[in-house]
């Protein structure tokens, strides 16, 4: 192993480290889990659509509240490392910028794939929870309801014997026991009969929630690249605008159709997050393709290639 | 270890001006300065807040650019990978990450150096040892008191083994026997041949250690020489001896002051608050 990619791995691994011991990271990853599994249990009105807006639902929390942990996570490994000079020490070793700002970007990208791991089992635990026919699902509710004590008294566990730090632990084991559950729940009905695997499971939700990681992941890039000049009120509200600014992209180059070359700039400029919204696609039986999932991806590495390049440029010149 | 000419760091007309929005010159924080450090120095960077030290550090570290000059650190400029691999730095404030453990920290930075293997686990036990932190190795720097980060900071500023060494306030926070072995650490250093250059404003540790010390002032180097000479008063001596009985005593004041013409002052020597306060906690019984 190179000195260069062992200096890397320390810089990404470090950073995702420390992004996991953050309570903020533990609080927004719970919270967006709590969202999504609960809200098909709160649908008051029963119009046949309860699975559709369980889904939707999640989907769009996976978006929110993964933009805000994208953001937070970007100026809380960059930027607050620049203002409390954390970075001074990191830059009197012999590393270079491009390898500290590609490694940061790493870190929060891996802490997005995670996020986005555990929002699409929630999601998918959502969808079998929806009431149909005015009844719930109580097996899956017992599960849900068991998960806490599941998770939380052994990570307490371990911290008073082993002192393992209790936020990170927590997480890995929601997660864990997410997929336990999403496992047992396949190989179940709502009775609790035993049916073909995965037969009550809703698989297209997955590459659906894998179209939003891409998003997230692109939203990423944009967010370092903010974070290396500003912090986190900021670069999370200018994050926010450019999610609502790329979901109505066309409407808004729409606008400009009488000039033109502005709706092509706009166009340009604005990342184009209407091809990673998946809730319309899978609306009617509908399914994601492999093409449409490949052409966001080249879109999003191309856009956040771009991004990071001119983030780089902004971080390069910065003076500590 | 050094360069041909034994210059570690070599500064001609170093000047940093700071510009605004507009790039319109806002302050300049060193004014032409010329320094000239040699290998084995332990060098003392003195000055009122405000004066130009820190940013002539960083410009040492490559933090920041010179507006003009000439600046060349271990026979290189400062930015240049390969010098960094050759230095160690600590820096004012501990900027250490807080949910991590002592031994994180260190097995991190040590990685950034590209140590591995037994090497990089003699060189963070050794220094967790040496900076007396091994009671507190897997706690998170978080919940260290100041003085336990210092001691954090300065054993990953030594990692690396390196030929010079850049400490800001090395003693800020410390209590005056952490105080005395990190200056015993220094001056053992220095005897090794290493470089080391330190700002602070305890003039007290920089009389200790240092051997030669420049005074900054609105970004000029006001004075510079050995501690020696700065501290020296050549028309005046003191003279030490058991307390004679008073007659004698003013006999001798008043033969001096007769050859002199100047009454001399008497006094008791006394020991320093420092003295006093390590030999009363090192023989406390409680002390382990």
């Amino acid at each position: 192993m190179t000195i260069g990619f062992k200096q890397f791995i320390a810089l990404a691994g470090l950073a995702l480290t420390d992004l996991f011991r953050q309570p903020a990271t533990f609080l927004l990853v719970l919270t967006n889990i709590a969202c999504t599994i609960l809200v098909p249990l709160c649908i008051s009105h029963q119009l046949g659509q309860q699975t559709h807006l369980a889904v939707d639902s999640a989907l769009a929390f996976e978006f929110v509240f993964g933009l805000i942990l994208a953001g937070y996570a970007a100026c809380s490994t960059l930027h607050n490392e620049c203002r409390s000079g954390t970075i001074l020490i990191i830059f009197s070793k012999p590393v270079g910028r491009l390898m500290f700002f590609l490694a940061k970007f790493t870190a929060v990208a891996l802490l997005l794939a995670f996020f986005v791991y555990c929002s699409s089992m929630a999601t998918l635990l959502a969808e079998r929870l929806a009431p149909r026919n005015f009844e719930f699902d109580m097996l899956g509710i017992k599960l849900i309801l068991a998960s806490p004590f599941v998770v939380f008294i052994p990570a307490g566990l371990l911290n008073f014997r082993t002192h393992r730090s209790f936020v990170p632990t927590s997480l890995f084991f929601y997660a864990l026991t997410l997929t336990a559950m999403v496992l047992i729940l396949s190989t179940l009905d709502r009775e609790g009969q035993r049916v073909a695997f995965g037969s009550m499971v809703d698989w297209r939700i997955l590459p659906a929630c894998l179209l939003e990681g891409i998003a997230l992941l692109l939203l990423a890039a944009i967010a370092i690249s903010l974070a290396s000049r500003l912090a986190a009120p900021a670069t999370v509200t200018l994050l926010l605008f450019l999610l609502f600014a790329g979901l109505v992209s066309d409407h808004l180059a729409g606008l400009l159709a009488s000039v033109p070359t502005a709706g092509f700039v706009l166009k340009m400029i604005l990342p184009d997050l209407q091809s990673f919204w998946p809730a319309d696609k899978l609306s009617d039986s509908g399914a994601l393709s492999g093409a449409m999932i490949g052409h966001a991806a080249v879109y999003a590495t191309a856009y956040g290639m771009g991004v990071l390049c001119l983030g780089y440029t902004a971080f390069r010149e910065k003076q500590f | 270890m050094g360069t041909q000419n034994g210059l570690v760091i070599e500064a001609r007309k170093l000047t940093k001006i700071f510009r605004d929005f507009w790039h319109r010159p806002k302050v300049t924080a060193v004014h032409g300065i010329d320094l000239e450090i040699r290998q084995g120095e332990i060098f003392g960077l003195l000055g009122p807040n405000g004066s130009g030290k820190s940013t002539t550090l960083k410009m040492i570290l490559g933090l920041l650019h010179p507006s003009s000059g000439d600046l060349t650190v271990l026979g290189k400029p400062p930015h240049d990978v390969a010098v960094k691999a050759r230095m160690g730095f600590m820096p004012e404030e501990s900027y250490l990450y807080k949910y991590l453990t002592a031994v994180e920290i260190l097995n991190f930075y040590a990685n950034l150096y590209g140590l591995s293997g037994s090497l990089k686990k003699e060189r963070v036990e050794g220094l967790i040892t040496q900076v007396g932190l091994t009671a507190a190795r897997n706690r998170p720097i978080g919940e260290f008191s100041k003085g336990m980060a210092r001691r954090v900071g300065l054993a990953q500023c030594l990692l690396n083994d390196p030929d010079l060494i850049l400490l800001d306030e090395p003693t800020s926070g410390l209590d005056p026997i952490a105080c005395r072995e990190v200056k015993d650490l220094l001056l053992g250093l220095a005897k090794r041949g290493k470089t080391i250059l330190i700002c602070s404003h305890h003039l007290a540790d920089m009389q200790d250690i240092c051997d030669r010390v420049a005074i900054l002032l609105n970004g000029d180097i006001c004075t510079q020489g050995t501690v020696q000479d700065l501290l020296i008063n050549p028309d005046t001596l003191r003279l030490s001896l058991p307390a004679p009985p008073r007659e004698t005593l003013s006999a001798i004041l008043d033969y001096i002051e007769q050859e002199t013409g100047r009454r001399p002052v008497v006094d008791h020597t006394g020991r320093t608050l420092e003295s006093v306060f390590i030999e009363t906690v090192t023989r406390h019984p409680s002390t382990p």
